[in-house]
């Protein structure tokens, strides 16, 4: 969630770029190419951080919009702007108290939509935010205490501004000496803020936090790494079999050959045995005459690459349908026989006229 | 116009069958389909696929205007009902008007020919080659095998000139009236076919130059004075036409003795021709013209109650009670106010021009950069570019109405909202008989030649760069159709001036050495006629040998 008025804003010298400034030069372009942006501008608003965070949606927000978190997620909330003693502000139109957090959070418990989560909170007085909350499994970091102000830095000489905070600058500092594989623990992320750079003092809250710090790595929450198996069947998705005949759902590895929608389906994901032995074709070329329930069209028995162009030779011909099929409608003809009649006593008439004339003279 | 491969000698008929074999074939073959969609061929007027989406509303019970896309007037989509949605015989009724198209040309050949061969008329080719040589236009199997509506607008173009080169008011009056209801710019050539049936089509043969018929020209012309001022018609012209071409053969294999007799003859020709050109002029025939449009008006008004017979089913598509009470100044029928009657949709969309899809036509792109407070004016405008060439043509050629009727063809062809290729099959066709002496003196074929055949290649490209290949934009289109209207000109130009040229000529003003650049020279050499007719005697032999072979 960005109000995203930085990169574009037309006083900004580098359009759509943000430059983190570090002494000596625009290195980092902060708004890079791999920034997702969901909610911008006036979407940023306190009830969709709520419902982002609960999972309460409209029935047509699209998944891209949603956290789809489940209980074995690990949750990291990162908030940054202006706030103050249990508030934070939305775009200096809306506030959001730490109580909403604390309700949040609770939600979030309660439909188990995180295992672990990681709130940072980087505004004045930032430590407040997270006063209320009684989740268990959260933890909180916080980049000034109560009564403090939480403090910019490194003034941009050619947009007038300063482009990072200076909590924000050390944890980046720390960050960018780790990576993917690193074991450093947040109790090293912990212990790197002083308040000799910050100029404030670090808070944060373990109180609900079941592991201890040093044994929680960085790439817990700030990294994603998963195992990734590519499978030759077809995964039956919300619990439904996978039938034979069915047109849509299920990400087949050749999905997208169904230029009809009508791709085989049938995978022996259930009947050969967990090994997802696929008895359609797929890229591979394995022959895979039948299949295991009806093909598409009448193609049948060709395999691999061919079998699209099997489907293409089997079906009809795709032109202009010129008699056109409109169903149940009766094809009345379009010249009845009274004007029929009437053209040709037309044609008759002129020609004979005509011969006759030709013929006085 | 007749092949001899080793002892097969094949006469122009076997090359129009072909021609007619051809059509069909290609049509089965499926060529007509991607026509269906090239701008050059298929326009929104014109387009098979409008007349088969009407049929196809009318035999879902609705009324084949109700939807934007039919354009074709009623009676066209009953003579495409039974085989426009047929994907083989959609082809069947323009191969068909084609067939006729050319049976008429044929006459209409034979009738100016007067019976005689190519080379003793001087033109270019026979009527039966004439025949052959429309069949196998390739504009024309395009907007054939495309199965667009033109070759119907042409079959009875062809046959509004043939009944008035024959002065057959019937014939004329049912070829105008259902070219303008299939296409409404055929209208224009009311006005020459008035003027043939007042006066008499041209002997296009006949107003030669005078030296090259030698003694002859003399002789014609006075018959043909006299044969005029009897108001004979056909029949009179072709008694004396034959002995003239008797005696124009005979001078023209001989051209010393022409030549001998040229120089003498051309004064009292000249002398003559204004007799004969003054006697014409003053026998204009009302009462033949009064039948034509007789003819016209009962025509005109039986069309018009078929196409509402056809459209009985739907009330709101008939225009006759429009018509009526509009006329009686009473109140329109409870149908009217459903839409627009079948006029709106046919001849009432090319009026306004609604539609701006590209085609080769000048309009389209100038009024999709207009703002709208501009476009009625600009429209009116650019119809009148079409329409203001019929009556100058007429007043300036009065004695060449086949001419005046050629012109407004290629006029037509240039200006209409939505010209096809198919509009250039009948100017072209016509050339090599309205303009049988002007094209003698053309010097420029070669340049127009190629410059059809070079536009022909690049309009495609423009519109393959356009639309296909994405790297250009209208303007690459565009240009190029601005240069085919160019072409237009060019050719009209040309034209105009090769026929004051040959009126110059054979009125004996010009001498010269009849291979003069054009017109232009013709024009400025009227001056020193009489001097140089007299001072050019030798030339004239040379000139006259070259231009009479």
């Amino acid at each position: 969630m960005l109000a995203d008025d930085v990169a574009c804003n037309p006083r900004n010298p580098y359009p759509a770029q943000a430059r983190r400034a570090p002494t000596g030069g625009h290195r980092l372009d902060v708004y890079g190419q791999n920034v997702e942006v969901d909610y911008r501008g006036y979407e940023v608003t306190v009830e969709n951080f709520m419902r982002v965070l609960t999972g309460r949606h409209d029935p047509a927000v699209p998944r891209a919009k949603r956290m789809l978190s489940d209980a074995g997620s690990n949750v990291l909330v990162f908030i940054t702007g202006h706030g103050g003693n249990e508030f934070m502000k939305f775009q200096d139109q809306q506030e959001l108290m730490a109580a909403d957090v604390a309700d949040a959070l609770a939600q979030m418990h309660q439909k188990g939509r995180y295992k672990e989560l990681l709130l940072v909170v980087e505004t004045c007085q930032a430590a407040t935010l997270y006063g209320r909350i009684k989740s268990p499994g959260v933890l909180a970091m916080a980049s000034s205490l109560k009564g403090e102000s939480s403090y910019s830095y490194l003034t941009d000489q050619d947009v007038g501004l300063s482009l990072v905070d200076r909590f924000t600058y050390s944890t980046l500092d720390f960050f960018e000496r780790v990576d993917i594989h690193s074991q450093a623990t947040l109790q090293q992320l912990f212990d790197t803020y002083s308040f000799a750079h910050m100029e404030s003092h670090f808070g944060q809250s373990t109180e609900n936090f079941e592991r201890p710090l040093d044994q929680v790595r960085v790439t817990d929450f700030f990294g994603h790494v998963t195992e990734v198996r590519q499978l030759r069947g077809s995964y039956p998705l919300d619990g439904m079999p996978s039938s034979p005949e069915r047109g849509d759902g299920g990400g087949g590895a050749t999905a997208g050959r169904g230029d009809e929608g009508q791709v085989d389906r049938s995978c022996g994901w259930q009947e050969a045995g967990g090994g997802g032995q696929c008895r359609w074709s797929d890229d591979d070329g394995d022959s895979s005459g039948g299949g295991g329930g009806s093909r598409s069209s009448g193609s049948g028995g060709s395999s691999g690459g061919e079998a699209a162009k099997g489907r293409w030779k089997a079906r009809p011909a795709k032109r202009l349908d010129h008699t056109g099929t409109l169903a149940g409608a009766v094809a009345a003809p379009a010249l009845d026989g009274l004007t029929a009649g009437g053209l040709v006593a037309l044609a008759a008439l002129v020609a004979g006229s005509s011969w006759a004339w030709g013929a006085r003279l | 116009m007749s092949g001899c491969i080793g002892n097969l000698c094949l006469g122009p008929a076997y090359y129009a069958t072909a021609a007619v074999v051809a059509r069909a074939s290609l049509a089965l073959l499926g060529a007509g389909e991607p026509l269906l969609w090239r701008p050059e061929v298929t326009t929104p007027l014109n387009s098979l696929l409008g007349v088969r989406e009407g049929l196809r509303m009318l035999q879902l019970g609705l009324s084949p205007y109700a939807g934007a896309s039919c354009h074709a007037p009623p009676l066209v989509l009953a003579l495409h009902a039974a085989t426009a949605a047929h994907p083989l015989l959609y082809a069947l009724p323009n191969t068909v008007a084609d067939a006729l198209a050319a049976l008429a040309l044929w006459r209409l050949a034979s009738l100016l020919c007067k019976g005689r061969s190519a080379d003793a008329s001087g033109m270019l080719l026979g009527p039966a080659s004439l025949a052959a040589a429309y069949l196998w236009n390739p504009v024309g199997i395009l907007a054939t095998i495309g199965g667009t509506t033109t070759p119907l607008e042409n079959l009875a173009v062809m046959a509004a000139l043939l009944g008035g080169a024959a002065r057959n008011a019937p014939l004329a009056a049912a070829g105008l009236v259902a070219g303008t209801y299939v296409g409404l710019h055929p209208l224009l050539l009311g006005v020459p076919l008035a003027i043939m049936f007042g006066r008499g089509c041209e002997d296009v043969t006949q107003l030669c130059d005078a030296r090259t018929a030698g003694s002859g020209s003399l002789a014609s012309q006075q018959g043909g004075g006299t044969s005029s001022s009897g108001g004979g018609g056909g029949g009179g012209e072709a008694g004396s036409g034959a002995e003239t071409s008797r005696r124009a053969a005979g001078a023209g294999s001989n051209p010393v003795a022409a030549a001998a007799t040229a120089a003498a003859a051309t004064a009292a020709a000249a002398e003559a021709a204004a007799r004969g050109l003054e006697r014409k002029r003053e026998r204009f025939e009302w009462m033949r013209c009064a039948e034509f449009a007789v003819f016209a008006v009962v025509w005109g008004g039986a069309l018009l109650w078929l196409s509402d017979l056809f459209l009985r089913a739907h009330p709101e598509a008939q225009c006759l009670p429009r018509l009526a009470a509009w006329a009686t100044a009473a109140a329109p029928p409870a149908a009217a106010r459903r839409g627009a009657c079948w006029l709106r949709a046919s001849h009432g969309f090319a009026l306004a021009v609604d539609d701006y899809t590209p085609n080769i036509g000048l309009f389209w792109y100038l009024l999709t950069e207009l703002f709208d407070a501009f476009r009625p004016f600009f429209t009116f405008v650019l119809h009148s570019h079409a329409v203001i060439f019929a009556a100058p043509l007429a007043l300036r050629f009065p004695g060449r109405p086949l001419f005046v009727a050629w012109a407004l063809l290629l006029a037509c062809a240039a200006l209409r909202p939505y010209p096809s290729a198919g509009d250039l099959a009948p100017w072209m066709a016509l050339a090599p008989l309205a303009l049988a002496q002007q094209l003698r003196q053309l010097r420029s074929a070669l340049f127009l030649v190629n410059a059809l055949v070079l536009l022909a290649v690049l309009g495609p490209a423009m519109w393959s760069q356009w639309i296909i290949v994405d790297a250009a934009n209208p303007n690459f289109f565009y240009s190029i159709t601005l240069l085919l209207g160019v072409f237009y000109v060019v050719v009209l130009v040309q034209a105009v001036l090769l026929t004051v040229r040959v009126e110059r000529l054979a009125a004996g003003k010009v001498v010269g050495d009849g291979l003069g650049a054009g017109g232009g020279s013709g024009g400025r050499g009227g001056d020193d006629g009489p001097v140089g007719a007299a001072a050019a005697g030798a030339t004239a032999v040379a000139a006259n040998g070259s231009v009479a072979e």
